[in-house]
């Protein structure tokens, strides 16, 4: 269906190329999965199968592109468009229309498909992806999820028989990603190429047809599964819960699902030692009874809660549950109904930044937003003044969290790891003992997540009270004490973590759900 | 075929209309320094963005470029009262005069502030806003995106240029309220002018993500030309620049007032036709096809209509020889 050949591709003023003489086949139905570390070049691959690379990158291109054996190679995205449709990651902001339906009309529009034709295409695909009560919605007021479908929709509804995919589950939680997934599946089913970037792949692995892996260093290896991926995957650290349970007990084959490694597991079990329970200090902040509201929209309602000192506490709940506002309102920095106190009583809200942060910090679904500096040694520098500590309070901190980084990078220029680090460096500067975290694993990829989890674990020890609001299982099983579910805005009761996630069936922790008994890799005893 | 869409009010007009509406009144406002054409072009803008656009967007909308508006006039006020120019007429209040010798030169700040200089000063800032809140106006009413869509296919480079730089300014308030919001857990140090802090951020994601939609937009086929000849492509092309070209003339030589009216008006019809062949070249290959057609209503004529009139009235006020109209100018 598409092919590449000896395809190189270099940004410009790049010393090296960032995918070098890539050979690839995707066939006719397949159902793909593009994985490796984020920066690695997941996102070029895509871009280059439709013109985006390098026509809206920069850069340049060598080598051949071929669609059923025609020649795209330099052509334009417009070129591309009626054989192959593209998913960004966000799609609301690549949307050009009000509706559903003008939406899904547009790219047709623009291939110059008959109306009639249009028309019995748009029933087709909000058939397909469940998009028919929908049509005449405006985009704005839909989820997450339903975004995702209706930018799907509009990138195949003009018959396109490759459909390109960045990221498109990350941002997802776990509901909305499984829809997802059956959607793609079926989509593959009926013919279409489905090829997707993520470096999400824990629910992937075991439904997609092939496995390409982009290794970070301008190679890139393709593998089908019914070759099985043992080779690509057994010394890689870049693999979801159950493939590195695979890897640690030595069986073989990997596991890619939790099916396979929960029959496995029945036939060889292995110890377990859970993880010790902490020992919470006293409450440093709680919430009674606080309440949100933008306009009619309820968002929190009557949450109750408190953080205690030395504990990780996490909210989870799926995308527009409220937890975001809570955190904001628990910051201080929303408007909200109900009370929120430090231990000795002082409201948050009452205080200026600079006396806030020496008791709480907050680190923002977009951390990047805290970096306006032009240097990682004026970012620490402007830090340690603000908080009127010590030359190098902040660098030290962060150095503690991330090793060192040369202070004269640019704070753009560090990975998404590396600039959480840094905000979260910054943020605990003057020695707040409380930290707040929204959504802090979005777009890192499975080592980052590990480093980020040593991270916080560490400032538990040191005694800090930390609230974490995810979507993101797998990373809270890692470093939650305790959880509490969220959804509509309301709140339930905190319980110890691995009783709550575990209560979560099929959306559970992959270990949990193929052991029973713990929740991470590292509590099973090789 | 077409299908009506929308259920808003803002729907009542074509975003075409609602933005040719936007533009003469911005257009009216920069052409007068009348009080009362001001005056009623701002309130009209605000008075037409509290009815027909969406209230949240309203609201956003009147937040900032309500904001700015009041700034500017502000601003104007207190740079006259700063570098104040002495007069005989009645004074509104006294300040002491500050004054700097440097080389040659004398620099007299402050100084007794007289009504007349006041007067100015709030219509020199009221034009600016005025301007301000008409373009505001179009943009919570009609989305700039929608605009584009209704772009001629001949239109291509320029409708993309032009809808990435539309679209940037909305996406500038989004970002900034984020980004906003976000720094507000922060804090700065005195040393650090929160003003650059902020500005980095936010242009280099409203920037981001206005590229972003243009990137996808060109996914999707938007600009494909079909099997143009090449030659006929390039004249339409060469035709919309040389249209542009003289638009600017044009506007240039009304706007600066050296020319006998003629020239400009000349150059404008020369323009128009040149639009209009440029569109008939490309539309003799047709690529794209419409299913989703909000239809021209006798109402959408009208109000252009008006508001071409509005444009040829004020601009004929500003001709010194037409005494008639002197009471607009």
């Amino acid at each position: 269906m598409i092919s590449l050949r000896d395809v190189t591709f270099t940004f410009s003023g790049a010393e090296s190329p960032t995918l070098g003489r890539v050979n690839l086949d995707f066939t006719s139905g397949e159902f793909a999965l593009i994985a490796g570390p984020t920066g690695s070049g997941k996102s070029t691959l895509l871009k280059l199968m439709i013109g985006l690379a390098p026509h809206f990158t920069g850069g340049s291109v060598a080598g051949s592109i071929q669609i059923d054996g025609h020649e795209y190679s330099g052509l334009q995205p417009h070129d591309f468009a009626s054989r192959v449709g593209y998913v960004n990651q966000q799609p609301e902001g690549s949307f050009v229309s009000d509706t559903v339906f003008e939406e899904l009309a547009f790219g047709m529009e623009q291939l110059g498909i008959e109306p009639e034709t249009m028309r019995a295409r748009i029933d087709y695909v909000a058939e397909t992806l469940n998009l028919t009560h929908l049509l005449q919605s405006s985009l704005d007021s839909l989820s997450g999820g339903e975004q995702q479908r209706v930018a799907i929709g509009a990138a195949i509804a003009g018959g396109q028989q490759i459909l390109l995919l960045d990221e498109p589950t990350s941002a997802l939680d776990t509901v909305s990603a499984t829809t997802l997934l059956a959607v793609l599946r079926r989509l593959s089913s009926q013919g279409i190429t489905v090829i997707m970037a993520e470096h999400r792949i824990e629910r992937l692995l075991g439904s997609v047809d092939s496995l390409t892996v982009v290794h970070g260093d301008g190679t890139v290896s393709k593998v089908k599964a019914i070759d099985g991926y043992d080779q690509l995957l057994r010394n890689n650290r870049m693999v979801p819960p159950v493939v590195e349970l695979g890897q640690k007990l030595g069986w073989t084959p990997l596991p890619l699902t939790i099916s396979q490694a929960a029959e496995k597991w029945r036939s060889e079990p292995a110890e377990c030692a859970a993880r010790g329970g902490v020992e919470p200090g006293d409450t440093v902040l709680s919430a009674v009874d606080v309440s949100v509201n933008y306009g009619e929209v309820k968002a929190v309602s009557s949450a109750s809660l408190s953080m205690r000192s030395g504990s990780i506490s996490a909210l989870v709940g799926p995308n527009g549950s409220g937890k975001s506002s809570l955190l904001w309102a628990l910051a201080g920095e929303l408007k909200h109904a109900g009370s929120v106190s430090f231990g000795d009583g002082v409201e948050p809200a009452s205080l200026k930044p600079s006396q806030r942060l020496a008791r709480l910090a907050m680190v923002p679904q977009n951390a990047s937003d805290l970096l306006m500096l032009s240097s990682v040694g004026a970012e620490l520098a402007e830090s340690d003044a603000f908080a009127e500590m010590a030359t190098g309070t902040t660098g030290q901190i962060f150095a503690s969290l991330s090793g060192r980084i040369d202070p004269k990078r640019h704070p753009r220029d560090l990975s998404s790891g590396q600039q959480l680090s840094l905000v979260i460096a910054m943020q605990l500067a003057k020695g707040a003992g409380i930290l707040l975290l929204d959504e802090p694993t979005r777009g890192l990829d499975y080592v980052a997540k590990h480093r980020l989890a040593e991270q916080l674990l560490s400032l538990r020890d040191d005694g800090k009270a930390i609230l974490i609001a995810s979507h993101d299982i797998e990373f809270l099983a890692l470093v939650a004490d305790s959880c509490s579910l969220i959804s509509h805005g309301a709140l339930a009761p905190f319980g110890p973590a691995n009783d709550v996630l575990s209560t979560l069936a099929e959306h559970a922790p992959q270990i949990w759900q193929v052991t029973h008994r713990v929740a991470t890799v590292a509590e099973v005893l090789a | 075929m077409s299908v009506l869409v929308g259920r808003d009010k803002a729907s009542a007009l074509t975003a075409t209309t609602w933005w040719l509406l936007g533009v003469a009144l911005a257009l009216s406002a920069s052409l007068s320094h009348n009080a009362l054409l001001l005056g009623s072009v701002s309130f009209v803008s605000l008075a037409l963005i509290a009815v027909f656009a969406d209230r949240e967007r309203g609201r956003t909308t009147i937040r900032i470029y309500g904001t700015m508006a009041i700034l500017v006039i502000v601003l104007r006020i207190v740079f006259r009262i700063v570098f104040n120019s002495p007069t005989l007429d009645p004074v509104a209040f006294n300040l002491p005069t500050l004054s700097a010798q440097v080389g040659q030169l004398r620099f007299s700040y402050l100084g007794p502030v007289s009504w007349i200089n006041l007067g100015r000063a709030f219509i020199d800032g009221l034009h600016l806003a005025a301007i301000i809140l008409a373009v505001a106006m179009a943009n919570a009413v009609a989305n700039p995106r929608k605009l584009l869509r209704a772009a001629p296919t001949a239109l291509y480079e320029f409708a993309t240029a032009a809808a990435v730089a539309l679209n940037l300014a909305p996406q500038l308030v989004t970002s900034l309220f984020r980004v906003r919001r976000a720094r507000a857990l922060r804090g700065a140090s005195s040393g650090l002018s929160g003003f650059g802090g902020v500005v980095v951020p936010v242009i280099e994601d409203a920037i981001n993500k206005s590229l972003e939609l243009a990137a996808s937009m060109d996914a999707r086929g938007f600009g494909r030309t079909g099997r143009q000849k090449p030659g006929a492509l390039a004249a339409s092309r060469a035709a919309i620049a040389l249209a542009l070209l003289l638009m600017a003339t044009a506007t240039y030589l009304l706007l600066a007032g050296h020319s006998e009216v003629w020239l400009p008006v000349t150059l404008v019809a020369i323009a128009l036709g040149a639009v209009s062949a440029s569109m008939r070249l490309a539309n003799l290959h047709q690529v794209r096809t419409r299913l989703v057609i909000q239809r021209r209503t006798a109402m959408d004529i009208l109000i252009r209509l008006v508001a071409l009139a509005l444009l040829i009235l004020v601009a004929a006020a500003q001709l010194p020889s037409d005494a008639a109209l002197r009471w607009l100018s």
